[in-house]
């Protein structure tokens, strides 16, 4: 509210409004009174003449209680006070447009014919021997203009809010459904192990470490969906060092061993520079893209692995022979908690490229249907090779 | 005649914990048990195994739970599907449900409601319908299987014949003139060979100048006689038994 005022006081300097101009505007108040009900009838013949306005406006006795606060509003413009008060009214009408839903530009054309037929009352009712109208007639232009800016901050402003709750309800959503499949799945392995432990008939010792073991895989698993998320939520900073990408990729391929009936093709030259990287986080990087290509070859294939130096990066190619991704999703496969497989929370690629964009890296690639997809990792190559 | 085997459940799951962990609660409980951990592998399963109940998660590599179910319904339409999934409340699993799957049961699962379900299941009396007419057969299967009974088909008698050496059954539904040589006496004679429990329910087309031949079946095992165009309610009565007087039926006709 104290910010709210400072900033009016901020635009009525910005204007040059003066108490000269409010007392010039507070004088021709009376030359519109009589008109004031048919202005305050045309502006919401005005507004109800749009069908998308008028859905707003719930009955007849709604609109007659509007009608009172817009004539409350014009005899407040012409008398003031112009006070903290008066201002935060203003604000308020921004407000409830939006909560209301009523689209700003139908308020908008309402209010300029409303100043239209203003201006010209203090014009017409001007009495002769009062001199020359124009400099009222500015002043409660400028008045106008200042009540018109407030009343659009607020409505643009409450409009923004609304739409961001209504993105973070959605992203809220589409996360409770992947964190539910992919913890449900964990939990349903230890709750049917704790099942059978305290129910079967017969139970060996053998049996009985089976079960635990199985408990404590899916806890673990449990444990790193909910790492995933929250690193994918708040990334720890990259810790720079020069390492070598063949290392890393090893590592990563060590990992992640490739299933059954799928081959290794080892293109990785032996003299790369050293590249600037987070050896953990680009771990997770070469592994993310290791187990996406493997996925893709349900039916095995081939893994080519490739590197080479280019214009001040290590280029490093991850190729598959599996599905290919379709056109239509090249666009969103980094987006987050977008995925076509029946199983993950689809976050691979957008922890992926968040690594890489903190390292000054990129990410490339290209999918043909059918034949595979290329993946391709820039990354800087360190300063003191 | 044929042995009385355990009751069998296929688990069909991509998680392999998952599967053990159900396989080592049904196993301790009697039942038979086998895995598949795709659809693939479910229908191979099924195409040389006979199961009860296929135990169905949906989101799968591959094949989805339900595209699954609807190839059990191809090959084993007397398979009882229960839906066992994270996403026991989604669409898939309203598809399953629409397809005939006999219930959804939510992961992480509830053992004692799953073996609900599953008793449930075994308990649905178990139908043969023996017609040569496909379209007729599907109509069946889904009005009976709407109505808690599990249905197996057979298209000829000699299906019939597979199917009854094989398993036990309540109720036998004979089209009475099968195409080919064979005739629904034939089939009504092995079930006296091997089902000599169930009921015997003949369908037919015949009304005019068939009397004398369907008393002749009636005295030979015939329990009930439904008419082609079928009446449900009347062949859900003939099925549990309520009418139980054949020859009066006859004589209605």
């Amino acid at each position: 509210m104290e910010e709210l005022w400072a900033r009016y006081r901020e635009l009525q300097d910005y204007v040059g409004w003066t108490d000269e101009d409010a007392a010039r505007v507070r004088i021709a108040g009376p030359l519109v009174e009589s008109r004031l009900p048919a202005l305050v009838d045309d502006f919401y013949a005005e507004i109800k003449r749009h069908p998308n306005a008028n859905k707003v406006l719930a009955d007849e006795a709604q609109v007659a209680r509007l009608k009172v606060s817009l004539k409350i509003w014009v005899e407040q413009l012409f008398w003031g006070p112009y006070d903290a008060d008066y201002v935060f009214r203003r604000w308020q009408v921004g407000r409830r447009h939006v909560e209301v839903g009523l689209d700003h530009i139908y308020a908008a054309a309402a209010l300029s014919r409303l100043r239209h037929g203003l201006v010209r009352a203090v014009r017409e009712n001007w009495p002769p021997d009062w001199g020359e109208s124009s400099l009222t007639i500015d002043s409660l232009r400028t008045l106008i203009d200042l009540d018109l800016t407030i009343i659009e901050d607020s409505y643009a402003l409450a409009y923004q809010e609304r739409l961001q709750r209504g993105e973070r309800l959605a992203a809220i959503g589409q996360i409770a459904a992947g964190v539910a499949h992919e913890l449900r799945n964990p939990l349903n392995v230890v709750k049917t192990s704790a099942y059978f432990l305290l129910n079967a008939k017969s139970l060996s010792p053998e049996r009985i470490s089976e079960h635990l073991a199985r408990i404590n895989r899916q806890v673990n698993h449990a444990n790193d969906v909910i790492t995933a998320l929250s690193s994918f939520a708040k990334p720890p900073a990259p810790q720079l060092n020069s390492i070598s990408v063949v290392g890393c990729l090893k590592g990563a391929l060590e990992r992640y061993p490739l299933p059954h009936g799928i081959s290794l093709v080892n293109e990785l030259p032996d003299d790369l520079p050293k590249v600037s990287a987070d050896a953990t986080q680009l771990g997770i990087v070469f592994g993310n893209l290791i187990r996406n290509a493997c996925d893709a070859m349900p039916a095995g294939g081939t893994l080519t692995v490739g590197a080479r130096s280019s214009e001040g990066m290590v280029e490093v190619r991850i190729a598959d022979t599996g599905t290919g991704i379709e056109a239509d999703n090249l666009a969103k496969i980094s987006e987050p908690l977008f995925s076509t497989k029946a199983k993950g929370m689809g976050l691979g690629l957008a922890i992926t490229n968040a690594i890489l964009v903190k390292i000054s890296g990129k990410l490339q690639v290209t999918s043909e249907m059918g034949r595979g997809s290329t993946f391709t990792v820039r990354i800087p190559i360190a300063s003191d090779n | 005649m044929k042995e009385e085997t355990a009751r069998s459940i296929l688990i069909v799951d991509d998680e392999v914990d998952a599967c053990n962990n159900l396989r080592d609660i049904l196993v301790d409980l009697g039942y038979r048990v086998g895995i598949a951990r795709n659809g693939l592998e479910a229908i191979r399963e099924l195409r040389v195994s006979n199961y009860d109940i296929a135990l169905l998660d949906l989101k799968m590599p591959g094949m989805d739970g339900v595209s699954v179910y609807r190839e059990i319904k191809r090959i084993r339409p007397e398979t009882a599907a229960i839906v066992v999934s994270a996403f026991s409340g989604s669409e898939l699993a309203e598809e399953a449900l629409a397809e005939g799957a006999a219930g959804v049961v939510a992961k992480p699962v509830d053992v004692p409601a799953l073996l609900t379900a599953i008793a449930t299941s075994l308990a649905q009396p178990l139908v043969l319908v023996v017609d040569d007419d496909a379209d007729f057969c599907q109509n069946l299967w889904q009005i009976l299987n709407g109505k808690g009974y599990r249905v197996a088909l057979a298209h000829s008698a000699d299906e019939a014949h597979h199917q009854l050496v094989a398993k036990s059954f309540d109720v036998v539904l004979i089209d009475l003139r099968l195409r080919g040589s064979e005739t629904g006496e034939d089939v009504l004679r092995i079930v006296g060979e091997t089902n000599p429990q169930a009921r015997r329910v003949l369908v037919t087309g015949f009304r005019e100048g068939s009397l004398e031949a369907i008393r002749n079946l009636v005295d030979r095992g015939i329990d009930a006689v439904c008419y082609k165009p079928i009446d449900v309610d009347n062949l859900m009565n003939m099925l549990s038994g309520r009418k139980s007087n054949p020859a009066e039926r006859v004589t209605e006709a």
